[in-house]
Order: structure tokens, then C-alpha cells, then sequence
């Protein structure tokens, strides 16, 4: 086989006849005495000759932050199944790719962000970007919320879907259809609400923090499968397979693992 | 990008619907737990009495998350953020949707995905929770 690289064509010409032969492919008899190409000699070259490098979307630069609108908003464009008409038939949509100057990151952000990037590791930059904007761009006031929020989570979670499944069965949350943008839109159907509903209101809640991190997970797991070319029906359980050169890129913003799923692991301890 | 639209329904609202105690919470856990999920909240219908309350109201809120909150009086104002064929049929929309449990929502959610594995063509799914819900019996 060959295995070596050949510089000469001829010589490389007739190794790959060989092979062929070795497959029953030619008779490497009938070509031995054949004319040599004769270009053969004018194209010898001693350097190695430039192959690309296979596709793969690793090989991609890592997105700056502000990519990631525009990433999720494309992916989401094509071939999105709407609902089903009131003739009965499947209706696709289409949604706009207007993106709202709110979305982009902002020049102090950026600093920001790397401040809270220091407290914070493991936690991903949207999320972070959230809880500094939630605080009107205060780092500290922002790492008080966050440390606020982990042990929230620690207390919280897990819910046991058995525990809330009565109460999610009563449909006072609906999440159906886009809006305008792309974004997911949950309703709150007023009319099955209300105190004589359930029997206490932290039980509700239980339920609400439920659904709203099946929300939350459902929204990441798009931006994440956007970033990455995978499918969301994935469960973005293979959206870091074959990607570990990402980590030896300059930019170290997207260079965890963990990054992308940080709410949905257990939140790292505090001392 | 990361965020949802909230769209209080308040069609067939009673005296009995009302809870306050449940806006406070669900309040407190879009501001703390939350925080920047909530991209716009329409509340639809509203009438002028509920849209005077809310006048006064509004003072005592942080600006920014009162503009976010609008009072709509009709579903076609609606329809200026989401198209007609995304607004649940049951609000006038065209969406149809099947509410099921097992589903918690109307399609199928990355994380909780409907797997393979139907052998006789039934229905039937298979559901994978995220990690941390420990407490269902099918989670990995």
C-alpha cells in the first residue's frame, strides 16, 4: 500500500496501479511497458503538496459573543414546522431574522464579564452576561446575585417530576409557537389559575421552577446546537465530541467543556 | 437569544382566578432566579380600569422591567409580535397544539427528547430527563 508519500507521480502513478492490481482491478503487466506520463517530470516537487484538511466544524474559529444571535436566530430559520392549519395540514414557518440591538453585546460587557469570568469559571459567559445586565452592569452587586442564585439551585433542585406532575397536568403553562424573533413564547392561561387550584403556593412554585428550567434547557440546547452544527434532537449530549482542539485556541471564552451546560449540572460548591 | 415572551391569557378571568400571592412569587423568581429570561410579558385582554391600576402600579417597579410589561386590548394587537399562525387557537390564534403531561409542553423538548424504540408503531416514547431531575424513574 501506499503508505509513504510519494513525491514523483510516476512513482506514484504506478503504486497506485499496484494496488489496483493487488485488487484485480488492472493487469499491472499490460501497463508496464506503457508510456510514462509525461508531465510526470515537470511536476516533480519536493515539498509536500498542499491537501486541505477535512471539514469539520471545529476547525472553525471560535464565535465572539455577540455571534451568538445571529448563529441561533440562522439555524432556527429554515424548515420550522408551525403547527397544523384549520384546513388540517401542516403549516412551516419561516421566522424573521430581525435581531434587536438589545441582544448585542455592548463594549463595557465585554470587561464585565471577564471580572465575573474569574469568580466564576465554570458558569457560561450568556449566563453571566444575564446577572450582570439583571444588576445594571455592578460586578459585585452581580456576583452577590449569582452566589444567591447557586445556592438557590442547591436548595431547589432536583424536582422530582413525580412530585409536579399533577400539578403540570392542570395546563396553566403552555409553551407553544414563536414569536416574531424566533424566541419561544409561554403562556399563562389566567382562567385555570388561581388560590383554590392548589394546595400550597410552594408546591405551585415547585412546579414553576420545573417547567421554567425545561424552558431555560430548551433555549440553551438551541444555542448550543446552533454554535455547533448539531442537531437539537441530540439532547446536546454529543455537542463537545471531536471538538477538544477547541481548547488550545487563543480565545479561552468557549474553551470549557461545561461551559455551555453549567445550569444544568450540579452548581459547583461554595467553601 | 436566550430569553421568552410571557403572554398572560386573561380571557374568561373570574374573581376566583385572582391570586396575588402567586404573581408576587412568580415575580420574585423571573427577577432573582431568572433574571433577563423574560424578553416582553403582554398581559391580553386588558380593559381601561386594569390599565389605569396599572398606571399607579408602575411607579413602584424598576423602569426597565415596566417597560417590558404591556396591556393589549385585543388579540390583533397581539399579532404585531407574534404571527397569527403561532397564537393558540383557544386565544383566537391558529395554533393547534395537543396538551399532554407527559409532554409538559406542546412539542418535543431537547433534554426531555422522545427517543426511538417504538417496536409495534404504538406512540409510545421514550423520555430522557436532564441529569439533575433525579427523582424520575427514567432518567439517566
Amino acid at each position: 500500500m501506499c503508505t509513504k508519500w510519494v513525491t514523483n507521480l510516476q512513482e506514484r502513478r504506478r503504486c497506485l496501479l499496484e494496488v489496483a492490481a493487488s485488487r484485480g482491478e488492472y493487469d499491472s503487466h499490460q501497463f508496464a511497458s506503457s508510456p510514462t506520463n509525461e508531465f510526470a517530470e515537470v511536476q516533480v516537487s519536493r515539498e509536500k503538496p498542499f491537501v486541505p484538511p477535512p471539514f469539520h466544524a471545529s476547525l472553525l474559529p471560535p464565535l465572539p459573543l455577540s455571534c451568538i444571535v445571529q448563529a441561533y436566530t440562522h439555524s432556527l430559520a429554515p424548515s420550522q414546522f408551525a403547527g397544523v392549519d384549520r384546513d388540517g395540514e401542516g403549516v412551516m414557518r419561516r421566522p424573521s431574522m430581525s435581531i434587536t440591538g438589545k441582544h448585542e453585546l455592548k463594549e463595557g460587557e465585554l470587561d464585565g464579564i471577564r471580572q465575573l469570568k474569574q469568580t466564576f469559571p465554570d458558569i457560561d459567559s450568556s449566563t453571566l452576561l444575564r446577572f450582570y445586565r439583571a444588576r445594571k452592569g455592578h460586578v459585585q452587586n452581580a456576583t452577590d446575585m449569582l452566589i444567591d442564585n447557586i445556592k438557590w439551585r442547591q436548595e431547589t433542585f432536583p424536582v422530582s417530576f413525580d412530585r409536579v406532575r399533577e400539578e403540570c397536568a392542570k395546563g396553566k403553562y403552555v409553551l407553544a409557537g414563536r414569536d416574531k424573533e424566533g424566541d419561544l413564547v409561554l403562556y399563562l392561561m389566567g382562567h385555570k389559575m388561581g388560590p383554590h387550584t392548589y394546595k400550597s403556593i410552594e408546591d405551585h412554585m415547585e412546579s414553576v421552577f420545573f417547567m421554567l428550567e425545561i424552558v431555560a434547557s430548551e433555549i440553551l440546547v438551541r444555542l448550543k446546537s446552533a454554535l455547533y452544527e448539531r442537531e437539537p434532537g441530540d439532547g446536546g449530549q454529543n455537542a463537545w465530541r471531536g471538538t477538544s482542539d477547541r481548547r488550545d485556541t487563543s480565545d479561552r471564552r468557549w474553551s470549557s467543556p461545561h461551559a455551555h451546560t453549567a445550569l444544568f449540572t450540579p452548581p459547583p460548591r461554595l467553601s | 437569544m436566550d430569553k421568552f415572551t410571557v403572554v398572560y391569557n386573561r380571557l374568561d378571568v373570574d374573581k376566583k382566578n385572582r391570586d396575588l400571592a402567586w404573581a408576587e412569587q412568580i415575580g420574585k423568581t423571573l427577577a432573582n432566579h431568572y433574571p433577563e429570561r423574560m424578553k416582553k410579558a403582554f398581559v391580553i385582554p386588558a380593559n381601561i380600569i386594569f390599565r389605569s391600576i396599572w398606571k399607579i402600579v408602575k411607579v413602584f417597579f424598576d423602569p426597565d422591567t415596566a417597560s417590558k410589561i404591556s396591556f393589549l386590548s385585543g388579540i390583533n394587537e397581539l399579532y404585531k409580535y407574534i404571527d397569527q399562525d403561532q397564537v393558540p387557537m383557544e386565544m383566537g390564534g391558529g395554533l393547534v397544539y395537543n396538551y399532554d403531561v407527559n409532554h409538559l409542553f406542546t412539542k418535543e423538548i431537547p433534554g426531555v427528547t422522545a427517543g426511538g424504540g417504538n417496536k409495534a408503531g404504538t406512540a409510545q416514547v421514550v423520555y430522557k430527563l436532564p441529569s439533575h431531575f433525579k427523582g424520575s424513574g427514567q432518567a439517566n
